[in-house]
């Protein structure tokens, strides 16, 4: 209770609590004063119907708004939300909303001068791949060299280098889709020298009267948010399966959105964990923006998440659907975005 | 460039410590039929009332017509403008077609009504709309294909953009589902937008544009068109028939075999029953009891599957003698029902016995002998002249007495224990158990299963007229209704 009343919100809310008896009080003394005087019960029953009236009126345009604000706070302490902190319907006081907006800035302000602590997530999705990657395609340089196909080290090589020029040089934030899927067939063409034939990639296009192939490819999306989600389907679902897997690669455009699918016919995963990795995905955590969480998470797939979510909105992100045994389907969505 | 009409961001419905709605992410395109392929009922009334209302939800956020209608923070419980056609009719079945379409429409304000006015612009809407309905006949007159079409004229009058179908081939037959099926489409190309909710994806594969499965309150796949195939589907809903599958391997082995049985409400119920066992079946839609009655007594039959008795095939035709055949039934009011309540103890309690001796009257030392086994069983009420002045407890006990006495292969327990208080319920229970002990089979069909455990071997869970998970007696304590 000591703890409670520190709350100015519980103070209100005992006041509120002792106007209610009180204005019940006086309407119980009313009414036996209108009866035993004989005045009727018109006057005390229209000042209780004026009560209620009020009490209604409050509880529409202050109490359902508080409830309003109070879940906007506990899904932002949640992690679930970070936006909606910032744009309340119904702030408690002025001050508040000036404080929550100062701190909205304040955090702007960290993401522009933590461009660099971006680009250094981007490096930490680089050097969580670049190992395993670098060992597996030297690997196949090294057994073409051994053949002595000295085209065909010449071709890896430079996708190798093309790779890495993409990955590292470029800086800006946003990259045309024809960009970004020139990066994951050259991605392909290096994975195939170990895959072979058991890797397949196809990318479709859901494409319209009003709309081809050249206009979509137009859109912008974040840099390198499609190398670690069709890097995830290989390693975790195509890899471990016996026989041929099937990479497939379908954008749809809507009015308002790009929605990419990165489809495998792989091992999936349990229920559990696509569970927990569905309810990660739903949330926008800070502690994830810093550099180190693709290490501590594991997945650079929550990586691309919170990007597109801190760049976009939380209505933009991740989500997976997927069947032990059968594939994963991940699901990219982000708003049109054109150069 | 297509255009969104709906669109679910991360929505979760939580109700009572269970999700309903567990993160469902999709979005629906104007002029497109989207299939909903549904495993369980968990979440499928939530979702399409979610739909059809803003209703607060746990978390997330519903966009509809390009704005956000719904939030976590706050739903105002208003509606959307959609139209659902299920099997309810959402029309005043009292008033005319005319009438329900224009009188009863949201924003008619006309304090006097001309009849011919408003018939002729029913007929030429309808018409507009390819509807082919008589608009002068009463709504109670329709057929169901009629009425349905009336609630899509009415959702399309309304300014409805998004029309929710729900499982019309429960309550539509084949050439009617074809002739729905083709107006949807028609709706479709108008630009409309269609959720058709349905149980079996070859029904959804004939007419929608994409399928959202939809199993256990969460979404777990969309397929495109060019991917609703059976073979793709497969792998996704082969586990929803594992549960059912305990009837195939122990084949006409027991007493009575439901085979995949297909009726208006079951949509292939497999069972086996076997001699001394208690099956309680679980009707989660308390819809399926009359459809099994109906097969057991000959007053319907099977759309498609089969039921053995006593491993050889139980017709339509042998079923119209079911006491014959060894079936008994037990309906929900057996007190109301089975009793002639002017009759004697002892007249009713041997009422079956003619058919069972197949003699129209009962040997006098036959009747003697029953009296004489049964009187220290119920004690003094053997010799009461009427059974009205009996009490509930009694009256149903004598029931059961009497199916002892018939003793029958199989017996069918409706709601055994809906009537009566704690000491009846117990009173019934008792009696079930001597039944099971002469080796006859017990079915229980039932809404509410926390008594008939006690004396249940197996529990069926039927959902949408299909088992959708069955406990065995060492697992009953798994079930947590």
């Amino acid at each position: 209770m000591k703890e409670k009343m520190r709350y100015l919100s519980f103070r209100l809310f005992l006041f509120a609590c002792g106007g209610m008896v009180l204005l019940a009080a006086v309407l119980v003394v009313l009414w036996s004063f209108c009866i035993r005087s004989g005045l009727g019960g018109f006057l005390a029953g229209g000042l209780t119907l004026t009560a209620v009236g009020y009490a209604f009126f409050v509880y529409r345009l202050v109490v359902v708004p508080y409830r309003e604000t109070r879940k906007i706070y506990e899904q932002f302490v949640m992690g679930y939300v970070l936006n909606d902190l910032f744009h309340l319907r119904h702030p408690l006081t002025c001050e508040e909303e000036r404080v929550l907006l100062k701190l909205n800035e304040m955090i702007d302000r960290n993401n522009l001068i933590n461009v660099s602590k971006k680009q250094a997530e981007y490096l930490a999705l680089q050097n969580q791949i670049n190992p395993h990657f670098l060992y597996n395609t030297l690997e196949g340089i090294r057994s073409e060299a051994l053949l002595a196909g000295l085209e065909s080290v010449a071709e890896m090589t430079e996708a190798l280098a093309t790779f890495f020029r993409y990955t590292i040089s470029q800086v800006e934030h946003l990259v045309t889709l024809e960009d970004e899927l020139a990066n994951i067939e050259n991605y392909y063409y290096i994975q195939q020298f170990r895959f072979g034939d058991k890797l397949a990639l196809s990318i479709e296009y859901d494409e319209e009267d009003d709309l081809d192939k050249l206009d979509i490819l137009q859109y912008c999306l974040p840099k390198l948010t499609l190398q670690p989600i069709v890097e995830n389907s290989i390693y975790h679902g195509i890899e471990r399966k016996i026989g041929k897997g099937n990479l497939v690669i379908r954008i749809g455009v809507s009015d308002e959105r790009l929605r990419i699918r990165v489809s495998d016919d792989g091992m999936g995963m349990k229920e559990e964990t696509l569970r927990h990795l569905n309810e990660r995905l739903s949330r926008l955590a800070l502690d994830d923006v810093d550099g180190g969480s693709s290490k501590k998470g594991g997945i650079a797939v929550v990586n691309v998440n919170n990007r597109i979510k801190l760049l976009f909105g939380e209505e933009y992100g991740v989500v997976f659907y997927s069947k032990e045994e059968v594939g994963t389907d991940v699901v990219l969505t982000l708003p049109l975005v054109r150069k | 460039m297509r255009r969104e009409l709906l669109r679910m961001d991360h929505v979760s419905l939580i109700q009572n410590g269970e999700t309903l709605l567990d993160n469902l992410n999709f979005q629906m395109f104007a002029g497109e039929i989207m299939g909903l392929l549904t495993g369980r009922n968990k979440g499928h009334d939530q979702l399409i009332s979610l739909v059809r209302r803003n209703l607060p939800i746990s978390f997330g956020t519903v966009w509809y017509d390009g704005r956000i209608v719904n939030n976590y923070a706050y739903s105002d419980g208003s509606a959307n403008r959609v139209c659902v056609i299920e099997q309810a009719s959402h029309l005043v079945e009292s008033l005319s077609v005319v009438d329900n379409l224009f009188i009863l429409r949201k924003g008619f304000k006309k304090y006097f009504i001309n009849e011919r006015i408003l018939r002729e612009q029913a007929e030429s809407f309808l018409k507009e709309n390819e509807i082919e309905v008589n608009v002068k006949k009463r709504v109670s007159a329709l057929t169901n294909l009629e009425r349905c079409l009336v609630e899509l004229g009415k959702g399309l009058l309304s300014g409805c953009r998004l029309i929710i179908v729900d499982n019309p081939g429960n309550f539509l037959s084949h050439q009617e589902l074809v002739w729905f099926q083709e107006m949807l489409k028609r709706v479709r190309d108008e630009g409309i937008s269609v959720l058709y909710v349905a149980n079996h994806h070859q029904e959804l594969f004939r007419i929608v544009d994409r399928t959202t499965l939809f199993f256990d309150g969460r979404i777990m796949k969309v397929f495109e068109r060019d991917e609703m195939t059976d073979e793709r589907m497969a792998p996704y809903i082969t586990d929803w028939f594992v549960p059912k599958a305990e009837a195939e391997g122990e084949p006409e082995e027991g007493v009575l075999h439901f085979h995949s049985v297909h009726t208006e409400f079951l949509h292939g119920l497999c069972f086996v029953l076997h001699r001394g066992e208690c099956l309680t079946i679980l009707d989660m839609d308390n819809r399926i009891a009359g459809d099994i009655v109906s097969l057991m007594t000959g007053d319907g039959g099977c759309i498609r599957g089969r039921i053995t008795l006593e491993h050889s095939e139980y017709t339509p035709k042998q079923a119209e003698h079911y006491l014959e055949a060894g079936i008994a039934i037990i309906p929900q009011d057996c007190a109301r029902t089975l009793l002639f309540k002017e009759r004697s103890y002892m007249e009713n309690l041997t009422f079956l016995l003619d058919r069972k001796l197949r003699k129209s009257v009962i040997p006098s030392k036959i009747y003697k002998s029953i009296r004489n086994e049964y009187g220290p069983v119920v004690g003094e009420v053997i010799d009461e002249p009427m059974v009205a002045g009996l009490p509930l407890e009694e009256q149903i006990a004598l029931i059961y007495h009497r199916i002892r006495l018939f003793k029958p292969r199989v017996l069918i327990c409706i709601q055994p224990l809906a009537k009566g208080d704690m000491f009846v319920r117990m009173r019934i229970l008792a009696l079930l158990r001597e039944i099971l002990k002469m080796g006859t089979a017990v079915l229980i069909l039932t809404s509410n299963v926390s008594d008939t455990l006690d004396i249940s071997d197996r529990l069926m869970v039927v959902e949408n007229g299909d088992c959708v998970v069955s406990y065995e007696k060492n697992e009953f304590d798994q079930v947590d209704w």
